[in-house]
């Protein structure tokens, strides 16, 4: 009975915890809307005829003049615009007439897989190298992988990425240099065709996190408990782990949810690079065809998946810290 | 004087001169050898960038067909490109427009997100918390490049362009931390004295309070500006930076793809000149920071 009471607290709370945080992103996502909305706007002159260019017939341009709703009050539009947005309708793009939804849940795929990628190979890198150098803090060790992670963290993505094709692809013949293979069609190809990338961009998500374990575990290795727990002779490995790693993904976890921003942005890159079908490529195409809505759509849903994967890691937060009540997150 | 001089030193005689609080900064920041390395890299590039004119051995844009994808000689030290220009000379006018991007970029930021941080922070209440903070938010809800790129979008492609999206992209970072570090100042005691010797709240946000967090906003902007030629160069390789036939780091690297089997030295130097250029920033900014906040040195 007492059990399953607690077990009934911890849900509510959990639940209380989701909703007020939920509630937090209601008005930011409100203020990426109008920023968003604001983007066509911004373009110097009429939106329609800098879309069209001064060639384009009168009758072209005040059909997508009618169509963006640039004819109506400036209020009027944005009610509009959020209304259809908050149904799903992100409206359609002005290239090839699809709902933008659409070509958005389209490209996602391959970008959630190659940002998921990603963050599984900076993880695999960082968590050794950052246990390593804070432990042997001063050494050889130390010293190449601290170097190495301000390289990792200063090398352009993109630069890497097209030496990695002149090397794996273009020398050594390993891995493909371009393109994408769906995992449903074959899970092998699919792999192949993601490590470059995903090495590419995970270089500098590495160094950042590396960096960040080895200061945080720097400072948990001189905590009272760690010390105890070392006199108690245990040995160093079980302190470490068990101990002093747990207490130092914390602020980790942290700098991870700032990166994901900085993943998505980079990705945009990598996917041009490697000529990958992503959501990063959809925006870029639709940069150089001036498809506005499309970049509103691609803007207002990026903003989205920062938010939803920072309140996943405010609660993965909560799980790794128990003293962190579900109360308030990070603040 | 004479004669109180001797009886000051007379009454001291072990006493040393006082040392200066730039002497203790420079010590510190001395100590730091990769620092120092940085920092002399970075001049290096600031130099080279200035002197471009002087120093470049061809024209950065004069097409020459006949050299066109010939690898490093005597002649070309970088090699050509697939036009037949001198890569050594596109590099070092590149420097010139990679280094304005990351600097205007940031100052950029530093103009619009440190006073609209410091304000806000000092004031605190409605405006602060519902209205500069959430807008602050929402901007960095969006991934940074992608906001950067859908204002380029909008904004058409150019190098002055680029710069003001990627400074508009940067300022809500310098708001924030602006902001905190007002918030940490504003309640302690030379900002209570100057309230009560009536100073004006401009006098005291600008000619107290900055000068207190200088030191944090100077290797914030640093290492911003580090981000910033990686972004500005991000931009040029995808078009929408600096515009051809202008030379620019970024854009040489999205030209260099189609020769990799042919002439691979055409993306080797312009990715090591930006690679060597942030790393070297990078490191005298952390160099900053060990010298500004020592506690932070691990």
């Amino acid at each position: 009975m007492r059990s399953g009471g607690g077990c009934g607290e911890v849900s509510n709370r959990v639940l209380a915890f989701l909703t007020r945080r939920v509630a937090l992103m209601i008005p930011i996502l409100l203020l990426v809307s109008i920023i968003a909305f604001s983007l066509i706007h911004l373009i110097p002159g009429d939106p329609a005829l800098v879309i069209l260019g001064p060639e384009a017939p009168r009758e072209t341009v005040e059909a997508l003049r009618k169509q963006l709703g640039l004819d109506r009050p400036l209020v009027v539009q944005y009610a509009a615009w959020l209304g259809s947005a908050l149904q799903g309708d992100l409206g359609r793009s002005l290239v090839d007439r699809q709902p933008v939804r659409k070509l958005i849940g389209q490209r996602l795929p391959a970008t959630l897989e190659l940002a998921a990628l990603t963050f599984l190979l900076a993880i695999t890198i960082a968590v050794p190298i950052g246990i390593y150098t804070s432990v042997r803090r001063g050494g050889v060790a130390d010293w190449i992988g601290s170097v190495a992670a301000l390289a990792g963290q200063s090398i352009p993505h993109f630069w890497l990425g097209i030496m990695l094709i002149m090397l794996f692809s273009l020398q050594w013949k390993l891995l493909p240099a371009s393109g994408y293979v769906p995992i449903w069609v074959n899970w092998k190809a699919n792999l192949l065709s993601l490590i470059l990338p995903a090495f590419a961009t995970g270089a500098r998500e590495a160094a950042v996190t590396t960096r960040y374990l080895r200061a945080s575990l720097l400072e948990v290795l001189k905590q009272d408990y760690v010390r105890t727990a070392k006199a108690k002779g245990l040995a160093e490995w079980v302190v470490i782990l068990r101990h002093a790693v747990r207490n130092a993904l914390i602020p980790v976890i942290t700098a991870s949810g700032l990166q994901i921003a900085a993943l998505l942005g980079g990705l945009v890159i990598t996917e041009t690079i490697f000529t990958i079908p992503g959501f990063g490529r959809l925006i870029v195409d639709a940069i150089f065809q001036r498809d506005i809505p499309v970049v509103q759509g691609a803007v207002l849903f990026a903003a989205f998946m920062v938010m939803t994967v920072n309140l996943v890691i405010d609660i993965i937060y909560s799980a790794v810290d128990p003293r962190i009540k579900l109360s308030g997150g990070r603040g | 004087m004479a004669q109180e001089r001797l009886v000051a030193g007379g009454s001291h005689p072990a006493e040393p001169p006082p040392v200066s609080q730039a002497r203790i900064l420079w010590r510190r920041f001395r100590r730091n050898k990769m620092a120092i390395i940085g920092g002399a890299i970075v001049l290096f590039m600031v130099l080279v960038a200035i002197l471009a004119p002087v120093i470049a051995p061809y024209d950065p844009v004069t097409q020459n067909y006949p050299m066109a994808l010939k690898p490093a000689s005597a002649a070309h030290w970088f090699g050509t490109d697939d036009l037949g220009r001198d890569l050594l000379s596109r590099i070092i006018y590149g420097a010139r427009n990679s280094l304005s991007a990351g600097v205007v970029s940031v100052g950029i930021a530093l103009v619009l997100g440190v006073p609209i941080g410091m304000i806000s922070g000092y004031y605190r209440g409605f405006w602060d918390e519902v209205i500069i903070m959430r807008i602050t938010d929402a901007f960095q809800a969006i991934p940074f490049l992608i906001l950067a790129l859908a204002m380029a979008a909008v904004l058409g492609p150019g190098l002055s362009k680029a710069m003001l999206a990627i400074g508009i992209g940067f300022t809500p970072a310098f708001i924030r931390m602006a902001r905190a570090q007002v918030l940490a100042q504003r309640d302690l005691d030379y900002v209570q004295a100057a309230k009560g010797m009536g100073a004006s709240d401009a006098r005291i946000i600008f000619l107290h309070v900055l000068p207190n967090i200088a030191g944090p906003i100077v290797v914030q902007a640093s290492l911003a500006t580090a981000s910033a030629i990686i972004a500005e160069a991000g931009l040029s390789y995808l078009g929408l930076g600096i515009q051809p036939p202008a030379p620019a780091w970024g854009s040489a690297l999205r030209f260099a793809q189609g020769f990799l089997t042919r002439a691979p030295w055409m993306a080797y130097y312009p990715g090591a000149a930006i690679f060597i250029t942030v790393l070297s920033i990078n490191l005298l900014g952390d160099g900053l920071r060990d010298m500004l906040d020592p506690r932070m040195k691990q």
